[in-house]
């Protein structure tokens, strides 16, 4: 079967404009987590698009590197002709929900709203094609994250946006019950 | 009036005044005995910091920082002189500062909570006396980190 495409370089800008973003801040000593999302307000609303960009620590950062370079490469090798499709999904609708409906006042900054959609989108969607690799690959990433899945979409610990989390674990089950029947997806 | 500070009412303006106090307060009286030279040295040198960390708001914390012995004499004498209990009222002040930082902007909020931090740190390391420099002792550890205090904005 011809594959539409294996490989999309979106993962890696996005992981660079992230540490470039980080680079910026520790240079410069200036705290850019005004961009994130501040719900329901107009000066959160640049946050949806350059939340993802935005780190507190290196930890955090290092936290949401992996994970993005990982799903999303995943994502377009396996699934290249809906990959645009879910990564805009998983980026843009989740972080539109965390502006509507968070209920905390406070700015939500990070990527993992995007890395908890994708291991929601890929988990779900490998379960609901059974064909083979998806499958496999399914079962893999919920080995990998699954654990700390459950555990980051509950609110526990109140430093922690479980509702990015929350959101884009929605976002990725939607997308993939809804692309669930595409008869092409690679 | 920095201008992340104006929507704050009266009570949650003086808080974030008070906090790098409270914070002193809570690491120099960690130990039982409060000592005023471990005090102003670490809020001497936490304000230097602040000052190249954030031109912005160095009139800020200097004007926190002005006359800071009497400050906190004054405060002093509203804590319970009993440690533990000083120790728990304190904390609880402390933590009603989440909702406050919450609200102001991250570009003043942020550097705030950093500010706090390091007031900590430079009290927690100046308590160490001559043979024990920077080491931060066992009472001080505990509160070091500042753990009733989240970092403002929310990690996703």
């Amino acid at each position: 079967m011809h594959r539409h495409s294996g490989y999309s370089p979106l993962p890696f800008q996005l992981v660079f404009l992230m540490w470039a973003v980080f680079y910026i801040q520790v240079k410069f000593s200036v705290d850019l987590a005004f961009l994130g999302i501040k719900p329901r307000t107009p000066e959160g609303l640049p946050g949806i698009l350059f939340a993802p960009m935005i780190h507190g620590s290196l930890q955090h950062i290092l936290g949401n590197t992996a994970p993005v370079l990982f799903l999303g490469s995943a994502l377009y090798f396996f699934y290249g002709r809906i990959g645009n499709t879910v990564f805009f999904r998983c980026y843009l609708i989740t972080n539109l929900l965390v502006w509507l409906l968070s209920p905390r006042a406070s700015y939500h900054i990070g990527a993992s709203g995007l890395v908890y959609g994708l291991s929601a989108f890929m988990i779900l969607f490998g379960l609901l094609r059974k064909e083979l690799v998806p499958l496999i690959l399914s079962i893999f990433i919920f080995l990998l994250y699954g654990g700390v899945f459950f555990y980051g979409v509950l609110p526990i610990d109140p430093r922690v946006s479980w509702e990015s989390h929350l959101f884009g674990a929605l976002v990725g089950v939607v997308s993939a019950i809804s692309l669930r029947k595409k008869k092409r997806v690679m | 009036m920095i201008k992340e500070l104006v929507d704050l009412s009266k009570d949650e303006l003086e808080l974030v005044v008070k906090g790098p106090l409270l914070v002193g307060l809570l690491i120099a009286g960690a130990d039982g005995n409060i000592d005023q030279r471990e005090m102003r040295q670490g809020l001497e040198l936490a304000q230097n910091q602040w000052a190249k960390a954030s031109r912005e708001y160095a009139a800020f914390y200097r004007a926190i920082a002005e006359d800071l012995e009497e400050k906190f004499n004054i405060l002093l004498q509203q804590y319970p002189r009993d440690t533990r209990k000083r120790q728990k009222v304190v904390v609880s002040e402390l933590e009603k500062l989440n909702p406050v930082l919450k609200k102001i902007d991250p570009r003043f909020a942020r550097p705030y909570h950093k500010c706090l931090l390091s007031v900590s740190r430079k009290i927690a390391e100046s308590s160490g006396g001559f043979l024990a420099k920077n080491k931060v002792g066992p009472e001080e550890a505990a509160w070091v980190n500042l753990p009733m205090i989240s970092e403002p904005g929310l990690h996703a």
